[in-house]
């Protein structure tokens, strides 16, 4: 019937989660509580039903036991019969963004009544996996090359990072104008620098990105050259906007190029 | 009453007085029961944690027996038997540990009608409106509690709510032993003795 986000206090207060690590195979035991706000109010008297699905923003690629605690926090009624009841509770993982998802089943009578707030406890063992974006950035050696192939010297010299996408569009006569916002989310680590005969190569890795939005990986660096500009760009083939999700959480070949364009 | 006490509510009978009627709600057996066991689990991490806690404890919802159609909200202190080892009270207890606690409603009861002048109806709120994230230790037990927002309000009928507690909280104990080290079966929580006076449930000093 209705989605809750706990990252919306007008949806879910007090949300509070512990995470414990159970020092097994990347075992985790979570315990998420909160007190939920479907703010569900009728006027009928005959009882109503209704699912709420609250968005607990809790990764987890898989459940191995859970067990939900929810319970009546916020009623009222004015002059009439009434039911309240919180029917039944479940935990999933959602597929489109890999996170937990707490699916709630309620009923209501009462002319009117009021189901404002259920509170909730979700305890479960969760496992988890690394998931990535990762790629190279490959620069000509006659534009830099560094005294050593650390990454340490090499990373400040480059910028990757990942950026959620959003496009709007808006007519024009010469048709639709696409304009495209890309909001920073994570930024990536340089993990090891390779060289060939005439070439640099820097790997990096951007951990654990989002599910379910769509994003681009862009690149940036600070070198220059005299008598050209120093562009960096996706390497020929490379598809830099995807959307992850649990059964798909990783991207690899993600690779940029830098070349030199000699001016004048 | 052997064994430890829990659920150590005092009620604030605030119904409206001058009408000659019992007030009192239905018994709530389950006030008076024996406290549910305190779970302590050995865990690995995150440091400094090494051990995860299961406890309960009980508490009122709004000003206790209320007729006088106004909404009333309390902030009570529900506390539990899990007692926490060496809390340093200068600090945040945000750094020392972590709770996960939520509340929900347990009892709803009313009372007889309060005079000839009122008609059957009535209207009721009841409501958990918050949990506060930063908890509390006593100083001088080590008493683990978690402070709740309520709000009550009943009209015509003298009325009691109560709320049940649930938090587990991650913390670090000298004495818990890794669960590969524990060759012995994990000893069971000990009771808190209540003295007199001691509520379990209380307004945040």
């Amino acid at each position: 019937m209705a989605e809750l986000d706990v990252l919306n206090p007008a949806h879910v207060s007090s949300h509070q989660v512990l995470e414990a690590d159970l020092g097994v195979g990347g075992r985790s035991l979570i315990v998420a509580s909160g007190i939920a706000r479907p703010e569900w109010k009728i006027d009928s008297d005959e009882v109503h039903r209704g699912t709420w699905t609250v968005h607990l923003r809790i990764p987890a690629d898989t459940v191995e036991q859970a067990t939900t605690h929810i319970g009546l926090a916020s009623i009222g009624n004015d002059d009439t019969e009434y039911g309240f009841s919180t029917d039944s509770a479940a935990v999933v993982i959602n597929p489109a963004t890999g996170e937990l998802d707490l699916e709630v089943a309620l009923a209501l009578m009462g002319e009117p009544s009021t189901l404002n707030r259920f509170s909730y406890q979700v305890v479960a063992t969760v496992v988890r996996s690394t998931s990535e974006v990762t790629g190279t950035i490959t620069w000509p050696k006659s534009l830099w090359t560094p005294e050593t192939r650390l990454p340490s010297e090499v990373a400040p010299h480059f910028t990757v990072q990942l950026d959620a996408r959003a496009t709007s569009s808006s007519p024009s006569p010469f048709g639709p104008i696409v304009t495209e916002t890309l909001t920073p989310l994570l930024a990536g680590d340089i993990t090891v620098v390779t060289e060939t005969e005439y070439e640099m190569s820097a790997r990096y890795r951007i951990l654990n990105p989002p599910k379910g939005r769509e994003v681009k990986i862009t690149a940036a660096t600070d070198l220059t050259a005299p008598g050209a500009n120093v562009l960096i760009g996706r390497a020929e083939g490379v598809v830099d906007v995807f959307t992850l999700s649990g059964g798909d959480p990783s991207r690899s070949g993600v690779d940029f190029i830098v070349v030199l364009e000699h001016v004048g | 009453m052997t064994g430890p006490k829990t659920w150590e509510v005092f009620v604030v009978d605030i119904a409206l007085p001058g009408d000659g009627l019992d007030h009192t709600p239905p018994p709530i057996a389950s006030v008076d029961g024996l406290a549910q066991p305190v779970v302590k689990i050995p865990i690995a991490g995150p440091a400094p944690y090494n051990t995860l806690a299961v406890a309960r404890g009980r508490g009122v919802i709004g000003r206790g027996k209320v007729s006088d159609d106004f909404a009333h909200r309390a902030t009570w202190r529900s506390m539990t038997h899990l007692k926490i080892p060496g809390i340093d009270h200068d600090r945040p207890l945000s750094e020392q540990l972590v709770h996960s606690s939520t509340a929900c409603i347990i009892t709803m009861s009313s009372g007889a009608q309060l005079g000839p002048e009122h008609d059957s109806g009535s209207n009721f709120l009841i409501a958990i409106d918050a949990v506060i994230a930063e908890a509390y230790v006593d100083e001088a037990t080590g008493r683990f509690g978690v402070d709740v927002e309520t709000v009550n309000r009943h009209n015509q009928t003298s009325s009691g709510d109560f709320f049940e507690m649930t938090t587990w909280v991650m913390y670090y104990d000298p004495d818990t032993v890794p669960l590969d080290q524990a060759a012995d079966p994990i000893e069971p929580h000990p009771g808190v003795t209540i003295h007199e006076g001691d509520v379990g449930t209380s307004f945040p000093g």
